[in-house]
């Protein structure tokens, strides 16, 4: 059987989530992504059909978080919030399985009907649908 | 062992019988972040193979689930790749724009 997986350390990955999400903490403590010429990149899929995909306003949603503001993350992209809860449980329930809820919140097949479901809803521009998308 | 993929036989190779407990790691996390934060749809191609391992796995089919958690791996990197590309390039021409005046 042909493998192409990258031969690192099982625990390299993680040590790279860890210091990517240190240094977007830092970053975003520094920068106002909701401030106008900000130069924190915006949503490419945005940017270039106007639609709003899953991931649209997590940069705003991540910056209102760390700024102590729950209501306005989730305004800016709920999934981003319910992500940032789940990853942590995700990365214990791959090191250490067997809690039936991890393993729950860790089915893909979950998460797939939840992000095109948003990709979907987020979209729409009708009450209450529109309060998913992060204008 | 690839980082990718992990088992758990209870003793018994894992193809010996049913009921041997095999997980395969279906690399989901990675696929999660790819999609919000790299906000793109090859993050969504990634879920797709994710959701395909834990349905192979109950089936008992770990070689198949093994085969779509490196697929799901790969679309992940792709989608890390392109997001890094492009927020990369933002940067740099904002960075362009303020130092040429307006």
């Amino acid at each position: 059987m042909t493998q192409y997986s990258i031969p690192l350390r099982p625990w390299l990955p993680i040590a790279a989530l860890v210091v990517a999400a240190l240094a977007a903490g830092i970053v975003l403590m520094l920068v106002n992504p909701f401030a106008d010429g900000s130069f924190l990149p915006p949503c490419p899929l945005h940017e270039l059909t106007g639609l709003y995909c899953p991931g649209c306003g997590t940069t705003r949603a991540l910056h209102a978080l760390l700024h102590g503001s729950v209501p306005l993350a989730l305004s800016m992209n709920p999934l981003a919030v319910i992500t940032v809860l789940a990853i942590p449980v995700m990365l214990w329930n791959s090191w250490r399985p067997g809690h039936a809820w991890m393993a729950r919140i860790s089915d893909a097949r979950i998460w797939l009907v939840l992000v095109v479901a948003f990709a979907v809803l987020r979209n729409l521009p009708w009450e209450p649908f529109v309060r998913l998308a992060p204008g | 062992m690839p980082h990718a993929v992990t088992e758990y036989g209870l003793g018994t190779p894992p193809s010996a019988s049913r009921g041997t407990l095999v997980h395969v790691g279906n690399n989901l996390v990675w696929a999660i972040l790819a999609t919000i934060f790299c906000c793109l749809p090859t993050g969504i191609v990634a879920i797709v193979y994710a959701a395909q391992v834990d349905g192979k796995v109950s089936a008992g089919d770990t070689a198949g689930a093994r085969e779509s958690a490196r697929l799901s791996a790969i679309w992940s990197w792709v989608s890390f790749g392109v997001g890094l590309f492009f927020g990369l390039g933002w940067i740099a021409l904002v960075l362009l724009g303020h130092s040429f005046g307006r």
